[in-house]
């Protein structure tokens, strides 16, 4: 072996088309953007809105005796789901009280002390690359030490207060969180016992919904979770039961999925899956796709598969929806 | 702008063609992980498009490029979503990666297993072709600092592949 088989390596690796063609669309926006900053005409209004802001914010400041104010609203745009409500936290002020607030589960005490729901607005990098996900169940199962069967009360996106979303750095990455009711311990222990509600968390990331993608003066920016799930599941809905595969707390005290966008079962799309398939159909066809493609995700086909072991491993041999 | 003044849409398309090679390949020797050397070319590129000062020359702009894909790299690396990974999957293999022969998988992994410092050098010594007065330029450590980690990383490199070591420093 030589060195030169490192530079035959390198050779032989190409870059991604996509990966150039969207870093010249966002080199052509930073070009247009500050085009139009430097017009006469833009930087008089610039200058003239400065003051206007300067203003206003220091007689909200005077009306409110309070500096600084948040003020943030939660993004309800997701899934036709709500929002928990802000944190119960003197300094986290609303901008109006939410008649729908009655209707929502408390916001749990880890997420109200680390986070703040996210609020999308300004230039944000969009991501590319794909999450990891295991190649097998039993990988799956072996970096999950908690499996739990709960049912979600509420879902949103936030971003720790610790790290807040940054539009000049290319990581934007949120935090897809949801109040989970936990049914059921199916495998491993955790500190909560089966009826309470635990914060469960996985990333999410930014995504060009609308508007010219050369025109970045007001673009709109959605969160979603930066998954590997069928398109389906990606998000996650108050009310229903799932199996979720978990990592442990991280220094929020929210559970981490074990594989950030993938392990999360609900229980209808099992049965529905089981109804249809044998696992050992749904093995054969991927047994040829990893071994052929290795693209675990083809057709879904994993997560179809691992949602039927799910059934086989924890659910009656009846197939009934009745856990062991 | 990098040069001075805005560049056109078929200028950066150039800079692009010119320089995507070089900077996704440092990226991923420096992160070892196609999804985060995706994250570092866009935040490159992005850096070059809001730097205002102009270049000398292409040999000026190309050792731009390069130490800012480095720093990009390390800056990721080092940042807390990167080591909050880490700590939820406990290690951060190398991706793997199927190449059509065993000598450059072998090789590929090896280097990509060296110490980052190590990496830097051995990927711009070998696939970049510069110098060690190149590099110790853009790198900003004498020359003798290069060779030294040139040196030490062809030894652990020699041991990792044990017997299947082929000395070629036609270059040294």
């Amino acid at each position: 072996m030589k060195m030169s088989d490192y530079k035959q390596a390198m050779k032989d690796i190409a870059v991604n088309p996509g990966l150039i063609q969207d870093t010249a669309r966002k080199m052509d926006a930073i070009v247009s953007k500050s085009r139009r900053l430097h017009s006469p005409v833009i930087r008089r209004l610039a200058l003239a809105s400065g003051l206007a802001a300067a203003m206003v914010a220091v007689m909200a400041a005077v009306m409110l005796d309070a500096l600084p104010f948040p003020g943030m609203r939660p993004d309800a745009s997701m899934n036709g789901t709500a929002f928990p409500n802000p944190p119960a936290d003197p300094n986290y002020a609303t901008a109006a009280p939410d008649p729908r607030a009655a209707d929502r589960p408390e916001t749990l005490a880890p997420i109200a002390r680390h986070y703040v729901p996210v609020q999308p607005s300004g230039v944000f990098s969009n991501k590319l690359k794909a999450p990891r996900f295991p190649f097998t169940y039993e990988e799956l199962k072996r970096e999950s030490p908690i499996i739990v069967l709960g049912t979600i009360r509420d879902a949103g996106v936030y971003s720790n207060k610790e790290h807040p979303l940054d539009p000049e750095r290319s990581l934007n990455l949120a935090t897809y969180l949801y109040t989970v009711r936990i049914d059921q311990v199916l495998s491993g222990s955790l500190p909560e016992t089966e009826g309470s509600e635990v914060a469960v968390g996985e990333t999410a990331v930014a995504h060009h919904i609308s508007g010219d993608p050369d025109d970045q003066e007001q673009p709109v920016w959605r969160f979603e979770p930066y998954t590997a799930r069928p398109e389906a599941e990606q998000t996650v809905e108050p009310g229903k039961t799932y199996v979720l595969f978990l990592a442990g707390k991280d220094d929020t005290d929210v559970y981490r999925l074990s594989w950030n966008g993938f392990g999360v079962f609900p229980l209808d799309y099992i049965a529905e899956e089981a109804a249809a398939h044998t696992p050992g159909e749904l093995r054969e066809q991927y047994r040829h796709v990893e071994e052929v493609t290795r693209a675990p995700m083809e057709n879904d086909l994993l997560y179809r598969l691992c949602g039927l072991y799910v059934m086989e491993e924890f659910l009656n041999a009846s197939g009934d929806i009745g856990w062991k | 702008m990098a040069d001075g003044s805005l560049p056109a849409h078929g200028q950066i398309q150039e800079i692009l063609r010119m320089y995507s090679d070089m900077v996704y390949k440092l990226a991923l020797s420096q992160t070892k992980n196609r999804a985060d050397a995706d994250d570092v070319f866009q935040e490159v590129f992005v850096r070059y498009m809001k730097n205002m000062k102009p270049f000398a020359s292409e040999e000026h702009r190309k050792a731009w490029l390069i130490r800012v894909t480095i720093n990009c790299s390390r800056k990721l690396t080092r940042s807390a979503w990167f080591r909050r990974t880490v700590a939820l999957s406990s290690s951060r293999p190398a991706e793997p990666a199927a190449f059509d022969s065993q000598e450059k998988t072998a090789v590929y992994e090896a280097v990509l297993r060296l110490p980052g410092t190590y990496r830097t050098v051995i990927h711009l010594f070998y696939y970049e072709d510069m110098s060690i007065a190149q590099i110790g330029s853009i790198l900003r450590v004498p020359e003798s600092t290069v060779k030294s980690r040139l040196s030490r990383a062809r030894r652990l490199l020699k041991r990792q592949l044990e017997g299947e070591w082929d000395h070629e420093d036609e270059r040294l």
